[in-house]
């Protein structure tokens, strides 16, 4: 039995070591170096744990440890390195898989003037239920020669499961036959004619054709054919789509595809545009190879800058091909600085979040500490019913509340506000969304509704925890009620809130929903080339520069801004920690 | 004491009560808005009687409605969507259910609708039984309301006549007149109802109102009414006579209305001639200037949209100049530096000798240096442009080009020496880039210039126009309240006529709803009398026959639409269902063919429903303002009924949009659920080392806890963004728009729970694991079998917390989810708020969706309040 259950575990830490070690090296050889190296630090961590008797302890938190290493510790590596790049549209992929796409993607691909055309008809075969499969030939023909595809190979797919590449190759059919070392096909004809004039109306009596097999690929397609237009939707939805959109056919040396000049009407002659090509430039001493990316037709090397690709199209013009991330240093924060389109709604974006997150304190404080004034009463009737009701917009999930609040209340022309408040008193319909002061009340009048009953809540245990005798003792000495809140009540009630304050700062630093759900940081500022908004705190407009591309998306800019709030958080709460002393409790 | 004390509670309740019914107020909208039956979005009222709970039933039990059923078979018959697989047999079975199901939608209508029809039928049975009476009482009390007004107004009239010293005008032949038609008016209705004639009839109805309203409409009535109605009953002709007299009676009152008028305007003009002469002389020149004014506010307004436009072409220049700037300053700093002189000969010269090339540069460089001259003059004339940017621009070209140009030769000869090269190269091509915009900039900012002079222009005159019209009213009113007696008894006199008419007419009680609903139209004509006050809820009762009957119009309609609709539906199925076996064999095999039957139906469907709708939409409306407003019970409920009725047809025939609404809640609790589990197993067991032994790095381990739970996911969106997008490539149940990656995403939450645990493991003894282990247990046996049951409360408590806080999660699922069927019920609900969305309005869907997640949350919550308050506050959760 013990036995037993060591080599099952021993079992068990084998694969794990194996299988780590292979995402490990799989990282490392796709190029991912920050992944393998934060899952290679595991491994090692996690080896030692398991085998050296002073890692008892960690082995109990080895499972949070991997997820809080890749979803943690990796994350913030991934926005400080991001910031440092112009990630984002436009500069999307890595520049290998930008030199990829220069040689796979057809929009690279050119047709030669004088390349030869063949039309095309497509086979298919029919299961039992006389259904059409996506198993198929393709015959293609010009005034002369007939050729038959053979089956596809090496097809290839992207991540979502699109077809990117496919190739085969074909045939020339010598009187109806095609002989191949493996398989042979027949034509079969409907009218045993071959002599007929012109050559197509030859084509158009090959109603199947058959493999050595006896796999029988039936007529099922033709551009030209209006008698097969009923099938045109299988084959442009499936059979297009999946396959010959991407098919590359070879014969002898000639490729072929379906041909962009013609439509998609016609295969013909396509090649690459570019070609890569290994180089060596001395740097000091040594020798270092570098990939550059060719230009077939001109023989000349693409041009590289500003991250992406460019070459000269037929008017000379310098065009963009392809663009890579590159490293582009302190740029993003530059941009912070200097662009004045940029520093202008960036300060003030800045300076809103602060006046945010300040006042929602202000508010909810404010009104919770009424509140627990009125409540911290043990004569006072139905408390408990009072605190439970008034606890209701915290129970109530935040996004729920906002979306009501948007669109029930605050909603321009049918919200509850303009129409049954302020239409009735006599004024024009407030634009609550669209002006920016009318913006910014909303969204801290919605702020306030949603924070108050956690102020009322921690208040009002803190007001029950300051002892009776204070205030016995200060109305024996003649204090007033207004004297006693503000030399007992206020100063002991901050001792403990205070530090909840602050925390409640730095949450509403980084409250994305309520601003998010209510405006979108809505209105637009004017003089801007970003996304910027008038209600819009940093980290709604992180989102929006990243997610929201109506400009693009600026994944490094984002990751920028996303570290000055880490900085600003870390600050915040740094200086909570040492107020409060809570590293105390991690020592003890 | 023990009073104060009390009294003091009272304010406090008061304050507490006041406060949370304004704070609870949008739940409570909430709750009534999903339960409304009206769309509340578009509706007057803030809450609504008509009540149902079908919000919750289209979202809770989908099932597809009878157009969603056409569109099904559509799908079915030509194997597409989820039918793409099935076989011949089974797509046949598939239609055969849906055929089925359309018929029973059908059937189901049309009994709905002859079974309003016998509501509405039952409803004006109950009408004439009960309501009838007590309705035609509390019409007259209004009537005899109104009559009490005019009474008063014309005994405060007669001594306003006194006091002056004027004489009143005499009434008496106006009253006889009017007495005259009064009786002719009882003999036509007399002979009306003795006529034989079907009371029911419409034609019956038009006639008794016509009787009863003034002007009595005789022409049109014989055109519309009496002539159809002869070709139906030749008895009619009894009634013609009558008519015609009331009518001619009729005009003999008018003469003498018109009569009385002449007499009042002399009297009016006798005594008061100049100052209404003063008056209308004033108003004339006050409409004068307002026509004006107005004509002046559209050119200013044309005026500003050109001068936008301007400034649009000015800022596509400015665009492609500012890029330049840089360069041709560096141009200029280098071309300083190299030291060159102006030209020592005459450029003229110089130039005749050098290429064409250089000349045409010359040209085009001296162009621009005179083009931003221009420009310059015109701009420092606007204050506007001050000191922006785009001026600044301009002032370094300026500098720039006018040293070029005078230096051109100079600089041309040596400009192959290392400094001079490379900026002449510069200037060449900025120059050549910007050539033409600038060559138009000086036409464009001339216009500015003109228009900004154009537009202050007409700012000035609108300005003083606009005094003159502030002086004139003012003038006016001050001649009004100067003289606001006269001015009130002036327009009082002028409707004498007209209320002596009124008031005799209103000697006689109503007695019919056709005799109410005509004297309402009177009134409610405010030109008529306007001493009367009308609003539209005073006459709702007078009305109140009339609009049940345009109700059951508008159903008839509605009704006759919607059969002729059922019918040719039903039709087409049944030719569908005979074929049914032919037409599903047509399709199969990746053919295209139109089957006709289905499409029919959908045309059918298109083209009639629209209309019938809006008809029975109206009759719904109308059906329950009067359920509302009714003060009479029994008719109220039938009038609900109706209203119920029609409602659930609209609902079944009507084209519905759906949202999979139980697919993102399943969505939401699995993605919370599996998290929860997740996080609990892997905090519960990691949290323990942390609470019981000492190694390195436990402190700094805890520290780093509670600094990464202090920056909350969405900071990493970017990162996280990243990771799954990465992922995703190579183990696509991870990547981005999948369940998958959300969990994984989610997983990375796990430090605020390692704390809540530590803080719970601290509270259990050693003590009992000490002995444990003492009879040989290894430290994990005493863990897995000591101390996780006696953590079963917290280990729940956690869970039921993380579940709570995934279901929330807004951010995050928004960033990773795209595809609608993948949504969690947090991004879902947000989708039906989309601005101009097809949802946007439907706040009765919307509502009920919001309710349905919150009040489960809510009372977790409730529930848990003591751990969540308690954990907030401590950072951990003690025992």
């Amino acid at each position: 039995m013990n036995t037993l259950k060591k080599v099952l575990i021993w079992l068990f830490i084998t694969v794990i070591n194996v299988l780590l070690f292979w995402v490990f090296f799989t990282l490392l050889a796709f190029g991912n170096y920050g992944l393998g190296i934060v899952v290679g630090i595991f491994l090692a961590i996690a080896d030692w744990a398991v085998f050296s008797k002073k890692g008892y302890p960690y082995r109990y938190t080895l499972p949070a440890m991997f997820f809080l290493f890749i979803l943690t510790i990796y994350p913030m590596y991934y926005t400080i390195k991001t910031a440092f790049t112009d990630y984002g549209t436009g500069h999307l992929f890595t520049r290998d898989q930008a030199i990829q796409t220069l040689l796979t993607d057809p929009r690279f691909n050119y047709e030669p003037q004088e390349g030869k055309t063949l039309d095309f008809r497509v086979y298919v075969r029919y299961d039992e239920k006389f259904q059409p499969t996506e198993d198929f030939r393709i015959l293609l023909y010009d005034n002369e020669s007939i050729f038959v595809t053979e089956k596809l190979s090496d097809i290839r797919y992207d991540s979502k499961g699109n077809t990117i590449n496919a190739n085969t190759r074909m045939y020339k059919a010598q009187d109806d036959y095609i002989n191949l070392d493996s398989s042979s096909y027949r034509l079969i004809r409907s009218v045993s004619e071959t002599t007929l004039e012109p050559f197509s109306a030859r084509v158009d009596n090959i109603s199947a054709i058959e493999d050595s097999q006896k796999i029988r690929y039936s007529y099922f397609y033709s551009i030209n054919d209006p008698s097969v237009a009923g099938n045109s939707a299988f084959y442009a939805s499936v059979l297009r789509q999946k396959y010959i959109g991407n098919l590359e056919i070879s014969y002898d040396t000639l490729r072929f595809r379906l041909s962009d000049r013609n439509i998609y009407r016609k295969f013909s002659e396509t090649y690459k545009k570019y070609d890569i090509l290994v180089t060596t430039e001395n740097i000091g001493q040594r020798n270092v190879y570098k990939t550059i990316v060719v230009n077939k037709l001109a023989s000349r090397n693409l041009t590289e800058k500003d991250g992406a690709f460019w070459d000269y199209d037929e008017n000379g013009n310098l065009v963009r091909l392809e663009g890579y991330v590159q490293d582009i240093g302190t740029g993003q924060f530059e941009k912070i600085f200097k662009d004045p389109k940029i520093t202008g709604p960036f300060i003030k974006i800045f300076i809103w979040t602060f006046t945010y997150a300040g006042l929602s304190v202000l508010f909810t404080f404010a009104i919770g500490l009424m509140l627990a004034l009125a409540l911290n009463d043990k004569g006072l009737r139905g408390r408990m019913i009072y605190r439970t009701l008034l606890i209701l917009p915290w129970a109530i999930p935040a996004f729920i509340s906002v979306l009501v609040w948007r669109n029930g209340f605050f909603n321009e022309t049918y919200g509850f506000i303009n129409k049954f408040v302020v239409t009735p008193l006599g004024f024009e319909p407030l634009k609550w969304l669209n002006d920016p002061f009318l913006a910014k009340v909303a969204v801290l009048i919605v702020n306030t509704w949603l924070g108050f009953p956690y102020m009322m809540t921690v208040t009002l245990g803190s007001l029950q925890s300051i002892p009776e005798e204070l205030y016995e003792a200060s109305s024996i000495d003649g204090a007033s009620r207004f004297k006693q809140f503000w030399k007992i009540t206020f100063p002991l009630l901050m001792v403990s809130v205070a530090p909840l304050l602050v925390m409640s700062f730095a949450f509403n630093f980084n409250n994305f929903v309520n601003i998010y759900l209510l405006t979108a940081g809505n209105p637009a500022m004017a003089n801007t080339n970003t996304y910027a908004g008038e209600t819009d705190i940093l980290i709604s407009y992180t989102y929006k520069l990243a997610f929201e591309g109506g400009r693009g998306q600026d994944f490094g800019f984002a990751s920028a801004i996303s570290l000055i709030i880490f900085v600003i958080v870390a600050g915040i709460s740094y200086a909570n920690f040492k107020f409060t002393k809570s590293f105390e409790e991690v020592s003890r | 004491m023990a009073s104060i004390e009390k009294k003091n509670y009272f304010l406090r309740h008061l304050f507490l009560i006041l406060f949370t019914v304004i704070v609870l107020f949008p739940l409570l909208w909430v709750v009534l808005t999903s339960i409304r039956r009206d769309n509340a979005a578009f509706s007057p009222k803030m809450f609504s009687s008509r009540l149902t709970m079908r919000n919750y039933t289209t979202l809770l039990f989908p099932s597809p409605n009878a157009p969603e059923i056409i569109k099904e078979m559509n799908s079915s018959t030509a194997y597409i969507g989820k039918y793409k697989q099935y076989s011949t047999e089974k797509a046949q079975k598939a239609t055969t259910v849906l055929i089925t199901d359309l018929k029973n939608f059908i059937a189901k209508s049309n009994t709905e609708l002859e079974e309003i029809s016998l509501q509405y039928t039952q409803a004006f049975e109950l009408f004439d039984r009960q309501v009838l009476s007590h309705i035609l009482k509390d019409i007259n009390d209004l009537y005899h309301k109104d009559r009490k007004i005019i009474e008063d107004d014309m005994a405060s009239l007669d001594k306003q006549f006194q006091t002056l010293g004027i004489k009143k005008p005499d009434t008496s032949h106006l009253q006889n007149s009017v007495n005259a038609y009064t009786v002719l008016r009882e003999q036509a209705v007399k002979t009306l109802f003795s006529s034989g004639l079907d009371t029911k009839s419409p034609y019956f109805t038009e006639t008794e109102k016509l009787i009863y309203s003034i002007p009595v409409k005789m022409t049109l009535w014989k055109i519309r009414i009496y002539n159809k109605w002869l070709t139906q009953e030749p008895k009619v002709q009894s009634i013609y006579e009558p008519i015609n007299a009331l009518s001619e009676s009729w005009q003999s009152v008018e003469s003498e209305m018109k009569k009385l008028s002449e007499e009042i305007e002399a009297l009016k003009s006798e005594n008061f001639g100049s100052y209404l002469q003063e008056l209308t002389e004033k108003e004339d020149e006050l409409t004068d200037i307002r026509s004006e004014i107005a004509i002046l506010e559209n050119q200013k307004n044309s005026l500003n949209a050109e001068i936008f436009a301007t400034q649009n072409q000015i800022k596509t220049v400015s665009d492609i100049m500012s890029p330049e700037e840089q360069r041709l300053k560096a141009a200029y700093e280098l071309l300083k530096k190299a030291d060159i002189a102006l030209p020592s000969q005459d450029t003229m010269m110089w130039l005749e000798s050098t290429d064409e090339q250089t000349q045409n540069l010359y040209s085009v460089i001296g162009n621009i240096e005179r083009a931003i001259g221009l420009v310059l003059d015109d701009i420092s004339a606007v204050d506007s442009f001050g000191d922006n940017t785009f001026k600044s621009l301009l002032l370094t070209y300026k500098e720039v080009y006018g040293y070029i140009f005078s230096a051109f030769a100079s600089i041309a000869q040596r400009r192959d020496e290392e400094l001079v090269h490379p900026a002449f190269a510069a200037i060449e091509s900025s120059s050549m880039k910007m050539y033409v915009s600038v060559s138009q900039l000086h036409s464009i900012t001339s216009s500015y210039v003109t228009l900004l002079e154009k537009a202050s222009k007409t700012d000035t005159t609108l300005d003083s126009i606009k005094t003159k019209e502030t002086f004139l009213q003012q003038n006016l009113e001050l001649l009004g309240t100067e003289n606001s007696d006269k001015k009130q008894f002036n327009e009082k006199i002028t409707f004498i006529p007209n209320m002596t008419v009124l008031y005799s007419l209103a000697q006689q009680d109503i007695k019919t709803m056709n005799q109410a609903s005509s004297y309402a139209k009177i009134i409610e004509d405010e030109k008529f009398y306007p001493g009367i006050p009308t609003n539209l809820k005073k006459y709702f009762l007078f009305k109140f026959y009339d609009r049940m009957t345009e109700s059951v119009d508008k159903f008839n309609t509605a009704k006759q639409k919607l059969s002729t609709m059922f019918a040719s539906i039903a039709q087409q199925s049944d030719i569908l269902m005979n074929d049914l076996t032919s037409y599903m064999k047509l399709n199969y095999g990746a053919n295209v063919a139109e089957i006709t039957p289905v499409e029919n139906m959908l045309e059918t469907y298109q083209s009639s429903y629209e209309s019938a709708n809006a008809d029975m939409a109206r009759a719904s409306r109308i059906v329950s303002d009067l359920a509302d407003d009714s003060p009479y019970g029994e008719i109220k409920s039938k009038m609900r009924t109706i209203d119920k009725n029609i409602y659930t047809i609209q609902k079944d025939w009507e084209k519905a949009i759906r949202k999979p609404f139980l697919r993102w809640v399943l969505n939401s609790v699995l993605v919370a659920l599996i998290t929860s589990l997740l996080t609990v197993t892997m905090t519960s067991v990691a949290a323990y080392p942390f609470s019981r032994m000492r190694f390195k790095g436990r402190n700094q381990g805890l520290l780093f806890l509670m600094i990464i739970q202090m920056f909350p996911a969405v900071m990493y969106m970017v990162s996280m963004y990243g990771i799954l997008k990465f992922i995703g490539d190579y183990l696509p149940f991870i990547g981005l728009d999948t369940m998958g990656g959300l969990i994984f995403i989610y997983l990375g939450g796990i430090a605020y729970n390692m704390w809540l645990f530590k803080g719970y493991y601290d509270t259990i003894p050693d003590s009992l694991e000490e002995s444990a282990m003492i009879d040989g247990a290894t430290r994990f046996q005493t863990f897995i079998k000591i101390v996780l049951p006696l953590c079963l409360p917290i280990i729940a408590v956690v869970t039921i917390l993380t579940f709570m806080g995934n279901f929330n999660e807004f951010v995050l699922a928004k960033i990773i989810l795209q595809s609608e069927d993948k949504f969690t019920y947090a991004v879902g609900l947000q989708s039906f708020t989309a601005a101009n969305g097809p949802f946007e309005t439907e706040w009765g869907i919307f509502t009920a969706a919001a309710l349905m997640g919150a009040v489960p949350m809510m009372t977790i919550f409730l529930l848990m309040q003591k751990w969540i308050v308690g954990g907030l506050t401590q950072g951990s959760v003690k025992g």
